[in-house]
């Protein structure tokens, strides 16, 4: 079997955000939210939860739930602040700030 | 009063450091004057020339031995072969040396062969980078010799077969395409850095072995004291180079780069041998005798970043850990890297992107580093980017740091509470107002490649104490 790259610049994914919020879902990996996002804006929300996933390939094909029990965020905040992109307004900063809550849990 | 060049360089987002391609490549350089009186040292390496053609230095090389077999003995008589190569943000040409490693292959009869980028837990080469990064031609050929090329996907367990455990605890699992390879080859940049060196061994550790591997080794050695610029024998790359001889690791080849990028140097032969010659001859090249044993330490190391080291400060600003050694406690490191950013095939990357990691422990104080930490060993920290920003954060914890940048980053250095700029005679002045008119000035215009010559420590007899370093 050969493995090829991620697809190149410019073909990584639709031009628009998904004009549907619910088509994100807690089992849509961190690759596939980047590239509904092609401006970035995923990217970003994942600096601001403070999770280097954008960078890692480790946690490309893992899902959003999976990766925000791994970063010790609440899923169902997490879930819907990557929703909340796909406004014209985008995620509160209230909003991310809550997403961002790392639980104190072991 | 004397005039100096700090090399303010940067690579286009579109290309990679291993693309060769000058037209997207800003060399650009800022000038300081500093006087005469607080200049303790200015250290510009006296470079050999480059080799006039990378690929026939490669052929050569593999035939010429450092120790061990000719590459053409290896293969001899061997059924399959791996040949791991390092990722986009590496600057090793592989597209140049590739063709008389494929040439090899062909000539002893190999067909189950495969080449695996030693991504590590960094995100995959796109279709763009594989293509600059190994070159259609050598692409081609691989289609046509049945060459596979794999990437490391280290999360998927069921990619990896278990190999062992290092004396120093490391559970080490490999990626099944070079486990089942009875001729482990590696190809990479051979580089004194942080973490003791780059290149060699460390094409397999990080490179193509699994998230475990990855973090057990980095959490337990990256915030030893023992690790740091030039320490080949500290614990880190001890760990490392073990982890490539359990592995069956079977030879490396590696180059040393000149600060534009361009392959002076190339040596191949048996692991570990052949890797710590390449340390050896960049050593000879880049360390510098440390002044802080006649003039005592700087209070202001000025550094510069040359292109082929990237696009990210995460990457270009390794400096900060060299420049540390000749710095006095409560100095200022000032660091001038653009930092343009990386256009990737997921998206736009900030140059300062990975550094928003250290955000939650800012300021940086050695209380806040106990957090630091506390959070490493609760695996909280993802340590394969840990392995950088932890550093970097340590040094800011004893010095100022203060970034020389394009005025893009500005904003997201001042959200995760960097001091930044972008004027270098600002920054100067400012730390010249800190540690007033008689502070002594280190100017080190390649800092990610340069250290002081007394912190190499290439045996395990060498390593001492790190204080012993700073004088």
């Amino acid at each position: 079997m050969t493995v090829r790259g991620i697809s190149g610049r410019g073909t990584a994914g639709p031009a628009e955000p998904p004009t549907d919020a619910r088509e994100i879902k807690g089992r849509t990996t961190v690759v596939e939210v980047l590239r509904m996002f092609p401006g970035g804006e995923a990217a970003r929300l994942m600096s601001r939860l403070n999770w280097p996933c954008a960078h890692c390939s480790g946690a490309f094909h893992e899902p959003l739930a999976v990766a925000a029990k791994r970063h010790r965020n609440s899923p169902m905040l997490v879930l819907e602040a990557f929703r909340a992109l796909c406004t014209s307004d985008g995620p509160s900063e209230d909003l991310i700030q809550r997403a961002a809550v790392k639980s104190t849990d072991p | 009063m004397g005039r100096y060049s700090i090399p303010y360089e940067s690579l286009d987002p579109l290309t990679i450091g291993a693309a060769d391609d000058e037209t997207k490549v800003y060399r650009e350089t800022l000038e300081l004057e500093i006087s005469d009186e607080n200049l303790l040292a200015a250290i510009y390496p006296d470079e050999p020339d480059p080799v006039p053609n990378a690929t026939e230095a490669a052929r050569a090389a593999l035939e010429s031995p450092h120790s061990g077999p000719r590459f053409s003995e290896l293969l001899a008589g061997a059924s399959s072969v791996a040949v791991v190569i390092d990722n986009q943000f590496r600057p090793t040409p592989a597209s140049k040396l590739l063709p008389p490693v494929f040439d090899a292959i062909e000539a002893a009869g190999i067909t189950d062969a495969r080449v695996v980028c030693a991504n590590g837990k960094v995100f995959p080469m796109s279709d763009s980078d594989i293509s600059q990064k190994l070159g259609d031609e050598n692409l081609a050929r691989m289609e046509r010799m049945g060459i596979g090329f794999f990437q490391n996907e280290p999360r998927n367990a069921d990619n990896y077969s278990f190999v062992g455990v290092t004396s120093r605890g490391t559970p080490v699992w490999l990626h099944n395409e070079v486990a089942r390879s009875e001729v482990i080859f590696t190809i990479g940049h051979a580089q004194a850095n942080h973490w003791g060196a780059g290149g060699g061994g460390k094409l397999i550790l990080p490179g193509v072995v699994s998230d475990e591997t990855v973090e057990s080794n980095h959490c337990a050695f990256v915030p030893s004291p023992q690790t740091h610029y030039g320490a080949y024998a500290g614990p880190m790359r001890a760990d490392i180079d073990e982890t490539a001889t359990m592995c069956g690791l079977s030879a490396t080849m590696n180059v040393l780069l000149d600060t534009r990028g361009r392959v002076i140097d190339c040596i191949y032969g048996a692991h570990p041998d052949a890797h710590i010659e390449a340390i050896n001859r960049f050593n000879a090249i880049y360390a510098y005798d440390n002044p802080v044993a006649e003039a005592g330490p700087a209070d202001i190391a000025v550094c510069g970043v040359f292109a082929p080291t990237d696009h990210l400060f995460f990457h270009t600003g390794w400096g900060c850990m060299s420049s540390d050694l000749v710095v006095r406690e409560g100095g200022t490191i000032i660091y001038c890297s653009p930092s343009p950013g990386v256009s990737t095939a997921i998206g736009d990357f900030p140059g300062l992107a990975l550094m928003d990691l250290m955000k939650p422990y800012m300021p940086a104080s050695p209380e806040n580093y106990q957090k630091v930490l506390r959070d490493i060993h609760g695996r909280n920290i993802q340590m394969w980017a840990g392995c950088i920003w932890v550093p970097i954060y340590e040094v800011m914890t004893r010095k100022h740091l203060t970034m020389v940048t394009l005025e893009e980053n500005l904003e997201m250095a001042a959200d995760i509470g960097l001091d930044a700029t972008t004027s270098l005679d600002e920054a100067f002045g400012a730390a010249m107002e800190r540690h007033g008119p008689d502070a002594k000035v280190i100017v080190l215009p390649f800092a990610r490649y340069q250290l002081p010559r007394n912190a190499i420590r290439m045996h395990s007899e060498d390593v001492r104490v790190l204080e012993q370093v700073r004088l």
